[in-house]
């Protein structure tokens, strides 16, 4: 397969960036999409050019490193999958690309394709975790825990943090991390305690980090190769009103 | 006072209340399109409710708080599109997503919406509140015609039309506005989520065709 690709470069975030026009051919149709960026970097390196930088890591959809625009959509056209886990097959032969980094001005750029996500390392470092040592793994039925509650904690606990909300939001909301991070925890027994300090530290942190306000359009949970539900921001802001009266009063 | 204003500079504490002063200017322009359908009765009718609603004492403090509503819903939705402008920065995507990601339609230009229904609700008043004062006689007292007011204008076809093309933003904007609304009061849930969606879909139609029914009959038939 060839491909006309507009590869978004850019040294630094100090400077301005472009698209670089590159041309593909003998593209297998059962390479990833990182893989095909493999090539072209090993073609670059041969022709002594400056290779492209991508984030990546397990190349199996759990990490969330991988983070591409491609083709205005978060991990591409399809649902459900990171950019790692999309297949050349699913272009056209001939196609044109863009592939470009997620924008935000909460994820400043590094370099080309790669994104500086520590902004929502904090977001969770503001209250996304239980604060008593809970030594190992407790025999399982301990604590016992509704299949329903448990179900919603595992369904926001998928999230890998990659940024397909922030990127494809309107507004570069990051109220679907924040909401997932937040419900991963208050929906089980052992993070009611911290349950109010957890929502308001979290989402002021989100607010700190200057992201934006969700419109509650669904781009985010469309793009999630997760699919976190957009209820769970609904949720977020129950729990949040809901603290910040019980708070403040 | 200071728990409201610190509300008040929280993101979602400002969310919350575009969502709130949006559920109350949806109540708003319920009651309106119900009294708007009173053209259909006649004059008499019309003018009897007109006099009625003008001669109840709660009317001025029922006007400051609709235009503090108002204020409110507009002045944070430009706030906060101010925060969201600042925080996707200044460079967009090269291409807009397609397919199942695309989105849809009705998000797309809500404070644009929102911009021309201010320009519109400025001009209605003008045209209606502090139009033309025609007088007419009910029950032996002398009371504005503001039914001949109405007539007169929507046999226009720039009113007409104009109103058409402003009531269609409006569903639009009910549309999307309303459900929104819910989520961001955090009144909605995954058990009910649909029925509000059509609930707003019931809510957006029955409004706009109430407001063009009257405006559309006037054009047609009189």
């Amino acid at each position: 397969m060839n491909f006309n690709l507009k590869i978004w470069r850019q040294k630094s975030n100090k400077v301005p960036g472009s698209f670089q026009s590159l041309f593909v051919k003998d593209i297998s149709e059962d390479m990833s999409f990182l893989e095909m960026l493999d090539k072209i970097n090993e073609d670059l390196i041969l022709k002594k050019e400056e290779p492209i930088a991508f984030d990546h890591d397990c190349r199996e959809g759990i990490c969330g490193t991988c983070s591409l625009m491609i083709n205005g959509s978060a991990h591409g056209p399809q649902k459900a999958i990171t950019s790692c886990q999309l297949y050349m097959r699913e272009f056209q032969n001939g196609s044109e690309i863009y592939v470009e980094p997620f924008r935000a001005k909460a994820f400043p750029i590094i370099r080309d394709l790669i994104i500086d996500r520590s902004a929502f390392d904090r977001i969770q470092q503001a209250g996304g975790f239980i604060s008593v040592n809970t030594g190992s793994a407790p025999p399982a039925n301990t604590i016992p825990v509704p299949k329903e509650k448990a179900n919603q904690a595992f369904s926001s606990a998928l999230c890998i943090g990659c940024g397909a909300c922030v990127a494809s939001c309107k507004n570069s909301s990051a109220s679907l991390f924040t909401a997932a991070r937040i419900f991963h925890f208050s929906k089980l027994p052992q993070g009611q305690a911290e349950k109010t300090n957890r929502v308001l530290n979290m989402v002021k942190q989100m607010e700190k980090e200057g992201f934006g306000a969700c419109s509650h359009t669904g781009a985010c949970s469309v793009s999630c190769p997760k699919e976190i539900s957009l209820e769970t921001i609904s949720e977020m802001h129950r729990e949040w009103r809901k603290a910040f009266l019980n708070k403040t009063t | 006072m200071n728990l409201f204003i610190s509300f008040l500079q929280k993101t979602i504490g400002q969310k919350i209340v575009v969502g709130l002063t949006g559920l109350g200017l949806c109540l708003f322009v319920l009651i309106h399109m119900l009294g708007n359908l009173l053209i259909l009765s006649g004059p008499e009718a019309y003018n009897n409710y007109a006099y009625k609603l003008h001669d109840f004492p709660g009317l001025l403090l029922l006007e400051f708080g609709l235009f503090i509503f108002f204020i409110g819903h507009i002045l944070l939705s430009i706030l906060l599109q101010l925060k969201n402008k600042k925080a996707k920065g200044s460079i967009s995507y090269q291409k807009e997503a397609q397919g199942i990601k695309k989105t849809n339609f009705i998000h797309k230009f809500i404070l644009s919406q929102g911009i021309l229904l201010l320009i519109f609700l400025v001009l209605h008043l003008w045209s209606f509140k502090f139009g033309t004062y025609y007088e007419t006689e009910l029950n032996g007292k002398k009371v504005r015609d503001i039914y001949l007011l109405v007539v007169e204008n929507f046999q226009k076809p720039l009113y007409t039309f104009g109103y058409s093309f402003i009531l269609l933003i409006l569903f639009n904007h009910l549309l999307r506005g309303f459900p929104a609304s819910f989520k961001t009061l955090g009144l909605s849930h995954p058990l009910y989520v649909s029925w509000i969606e059509k609930l707003a879909w019931f809510f957006s139609l029955i409004v706009t065709f109430g407001f063009l029914a009257p405006i559309w009959y006037i054009y047609i038939y009189l």
